[in-house]
């Protein structure tokens, strides 16, 4: 159970506050409601640019990171397809730089072509060691490309190619900052060794006076029902073949979403999920073997990838991950694998609230969602899942004409 | 649910009405003057209840009751350090949640799964640990299974044969990554090929492992007599009780105390290796040398040099490489403290066109070091950092232990963290520099660069 207090600036900045009295730090958690979905498509990879890019420094505080640093602080962000956070973790009694700097940057930052030429460097290599330097490195990018005909999904947070974000110009930068990075596209969260009340006049002091923008107005094309199964090779310099397989499935908000996750939990919770147990260890067809959905807050993919054994082929390959999902959809799993769900989901909820980290944003998260107390009825959301409910998703995702396939082929495979 | 349900006179709270453009409110800010600093001037460490086991098992016990979480640890000597041939620590260590007498590895993993908890194994250097993290609710069942897993391990031979195709398949991978390869032949220049913390893991270590080798080193070395448990979380006394009842009895507590064996590493030579890896894009770096572990009198001192070089975020080589240069995502430099002795290093992966500016501007970052001396604001940056960071570390109930833990094992106590505060803030520019020209020489270095 998560106490916490809310409450909104008039310039619409949202703020939570979760007091943690013995704690001699404290979490400073701002969550922006802007990601890669967001951008253009000719200029995949922004969102996450320009994350970099708030770290630039801003009108009165020249260097972002040696203000964080002198205050005994560690500061940091990631941006994912549908938000972008940034987080400092700093000892409690200096929390007042956190709502300084913040305030700072979402007022003023200051980004000039020095920077974003720096910045724009730096995540191309950003991209090259993560996503081009790497055997599979660019498997997901083309997963999506081939499941999403108009959804912005179909880019990887990183962006679909580093050219894109090569081209990037100052113009862009500054529109992008003045339509999402306001406060009332913001919520703002504190966890840790403070005062509600502290609090409350902090961020009336720093951020009441930061002008909103309620210009953008987020219409996303919806991606229309896949009808066929795709599928597409890649031939590469990769040691083993491999499967990347995408369903199209619900949301983060659907009320499916529950059994989504539940069926990812089932196939790949762990050392006793069934694609592990059955394909990995008792028949031993791959090396490795998942199925899970990130829970996007729009129509999402659920994702099955796996490493063959080497004398495994594609076809064998494909044919025993269909067995398991088709006994999802003819068979209702038992009570016990339900239950094993549920007991997983209470005691990673317990365990997260020993984090202050994890428990930042997770207030901030639900809160984006658009209701903050369902971060304590989660559990309840789970324990009203059913059997029939599962077998329905089920029956419902894994059909062929759902599905898109990528067979990452090794050029030469190697001996073992 | 708690939204604002205190008075705020101040704050207009309209959640109703959000208007669209906000008015400025009527009150300014002074943003140009940072607000005041309160400098962390020492640490409250909470003091562990040192006890034991009814066994005798040394327990170190952090009381924490805000979650029902039970945190077990143990910790035997059954590392890389103690293995008779290559591999077998790890693989033992792998093959305790593989089968015991009563239940298959399916139901372990099912059994550890349904309750929720986690059951985390794993080999090091010196150590092999196994971690339960469970709900005080549930701990019964899981203190029960651990002690099954510890005690009654049957090491099935299928079992294996699945974890060595496994490892097999994971090492091909890895071979293809430059950073996998570059830290292999940092840790085998260090060291030397035949050290138990240098060696590289070759498919051949993995194909002539025999089952009964394993099994051996179990009996051997996960055994009660050789235990230390670190406890944390929720520990009432029925929870106490329980973990007696099930880790504190004598009937695992019949090997005798396992030696330690003796290793020395092969000389080090400094010297440079570059391998070319057609198709990379990216080359890794790494420059490294052997140092000393945190016993070692200069040890908070270096900690302090090496912050000031690549130890952080902050650091002269992420500002130089990553952010003048936008050569790299990121650049680390760091000393290793092993039980057995230390290493300092540099890791960074940098764009292919460009690393042969990168290793020169590596080596003027350490030159620096030695010829100029640090400026106050910047020492004052690093230990304000610093201070940070040492508080964080004792804070939160795991990393507390794992903090505790990092001491205990060098037999060295919280004294240590008293030490270290004394250390960072008194250090002089001039010390700093005399270290630097005493450890960080580039002519003592091993230079490794890989994708070149």
């Amino acid at each position: 159970m998560i106490n916490y207090q809310k409450f909104q600036l008039s310039n619409g900045l949202r703020v939570i506050v979760s007091e943690e009295a013995d704690n001699p730090l404290a979490v400073f958690n701002l969550l922006y409601d802007v990601g890669a979905r967001d951008e253009n498509p000719d200029r995949t990879g922004f969102a996450h640019l320009f994350e970099h890019l708030m770290f630039s420094g801003s009108e009165n505080a020249e260097s972002y990171d040696e203000e964080v640093h002198n205050a005994g602080g560690n500061a940091n962000a990631f941006t994912s397809s549908d938000l972008t956070n940034f987080y400092i973790t700093l000892p409690a009694n200096n929390i007042e730089t956190a709502f300084w700097l913040e305030s700072d940057r979402m007022l003023a930052v200051t980004i000039n072509e020095e920077s974003l030429q720096r910045e724009k460097g730096v995540v191309v290599e950003e991209f090259k060691e993560h996503y081009l330097n790497q055997p599979y490195g660019d498997a997901y990018q083309k997963l999506l490309s081939l499941s999403y005909n108009v959804h912005p999904y179909q880019w990887q947070v990183i962006g679909k190619e580093p050219a894109h974000i090569e081209n990037a110009t100052l113009e862009e930068v500054q529109q992008f900052f003045t339509t999402h990075y306001r406060p009332n596209r913001a919520i703002l969260s504190v966890v840790g060794g403070v005062k509600a009340e502290e609090v409350m006049v902090l961020a009336e002091k720093w951020f009441g006076d930061i002008p909103s923008n309620y210009t953008y107005q987020r219409q996303l094309p919806t991606e229309p029902p896949q009808n066929t199964y795709k599928t597409d090779t890649v031939i590469a310099d990769v040691p083993v073949n491999a499967i990347y397989m995408a369903f199209h499935c619900c949301s983060r908000l659907d009320p499916e979403y529950y059994a989504t996750e539940v069926i990812g939990e089932i196939l790949s919770g762990g050392a006793s999920g069934r694609l592990y147990r059955r394909l990995v260890k008792d028949n031993p067809l791959f090396s490795s073997l998942n199925g899970f959905t990130y829970g996007h807050f729009d129509k999402d993919l659920f994702y099955v990838e796996g490493k063959l054994h080497q004398n495994v082929s594609f076809e064998q390959a494909l044919a025993a991950i269909w067995e398991q999902l088709e006994l999802l959809k003819t068979e209702r799993i038992s009570s016990e694998e339900l239950q094993k769900c549920i007991n997983k989901v209470e005691s990673s909820i317990v365990f997260a609230e020993v984090n202050p980290q994890d428990k930042a944003f997770s207030l901030a998260y639900y809160e984006l969602l658009g209701d903050i107390d369902s971060i304590n009825t989660e559990l309840t959301a789970y324990e009203n899942v059913t059997d029939v409910a599962v077998q329905q998703t089920a029956q419902q995702l894994f059909r062929p004409e759902n599905c898109s396939v990528l067979c990452y082929q090794a050029k030469t495979p190697q001996e073992q | 649910m708690a939204y604002c349900q205190f008075k705020c006179t101040f704050a207009p709270y309209f959640l109703q009405y959000i208007p669209k453009y906000s008015m400025k409110t009527q009150f300014s800010v002074d943003r140009r003057h940072a607000p005041v600093l309160r400098p962390i001037t020492h640490l409250n460490i909470v003091a562990p209840q040192h006890t034991q086991l009814d066994n005798g098992i040394p327990a170190i016990v952090v009381n924490r009751p805000e979650q029902d979480i039970v945190m077990v640890k143990l910790l035997f000597p059954a590392g890389n350090w103690y293995e008779p041939q290559r591999q077998v620590a790890s693989l033992a260590n792998r093959m305790l949640t593989e089968g015991t007498q009563h239940l298959s590895s399916a139901e372990i993993a099912h059994r550890i799964e349904y309750y929720g908890a986690y059951f985390q194994t794993a080999a090091k250097n010196n150590h092999g640990e196994t971690t339960l993290y469970t709900l005080g609710k549930h701990s019964e069942p899981l203190l029960s299974l651990a002690k099954t897993v510890l005690t009654e391990a049957t090491f099935p031979v299928t079992e294996l044969q699945k974890l060595l195709q496994l490892s097999q398949q994971r090492l091909l991978i890895n071979r293809q990554k430059n950073e996998f390869i570059a830290d292999e032949l940092v840790s085998e220049k260090l060291w030397g090929s035949t050290h138990p913390y240098g060696y590289k893991i070759e498919l051949d270590d993995l194909k002539s492992i025999e089952i009964d080798q394993l099994h051996q080193f179990y009996t051997q070395h996960y055994n009660a007599n050789n235990a230390v448990a670190y406890i944390a979380g929720n520990i009432t006394e029925t929870n106490w009780r329980l973990i007696n009842q099930y880790l504190g009895q004598q009937d695992w507590a019949n090997s005798p105390r396992i030696a330690d064996p003796t290793h020395t590493p092969t000389p080090f030579v400094p010297q440079k290796v570059h391998i070319p890896r057609n198709d990379s894009i990216q080359v890794s770096i790494r420059i490294a040398r052997p140092l000393f572990n945190k016993t070692h009198p200069d040890y908070q001192a270096m900690f302090v040099v090496n912050t000031i070089l690549g130890g952080f975020y902050g650091s002269r080589l992420m500002n130089n490489l990553r952010e003048d240069n936008s050569y790299t995502y990121g650049i680390y430099s760091y000393l290793q403290s092993y039980l057995h002795g230390g290493t300092f290093g540099i890791s960074t992966e940098v764009g292919k066109d460009v690393y042969k500016d990168a290793v020169q501007q590596i080596y003027a970052e350490m030159e620096l070091l030695q010829t100029e001396l640090v400026d106050d604001d910047e020492l004052n940056l690093v230990r304000n950092y610093l201070m940070g960071t040492l508080l964080s570390q004792m804070s939160g109930t795991f990393k507390l232990v794992g903090s505790l833990q990092g001491l205990y094992v060098y037999g060295l106590t919280t004294d240590y963290y008293e030490q270290f505060v004394h250390t960072i803030q008194n250090i002089t520019p001039k010390q700093i520099r005399t270290l630097a020209q005493q450890y960080l020489q580039s002519k003592d270095m091993v230079e490794i660069l890989v994708g070149v």
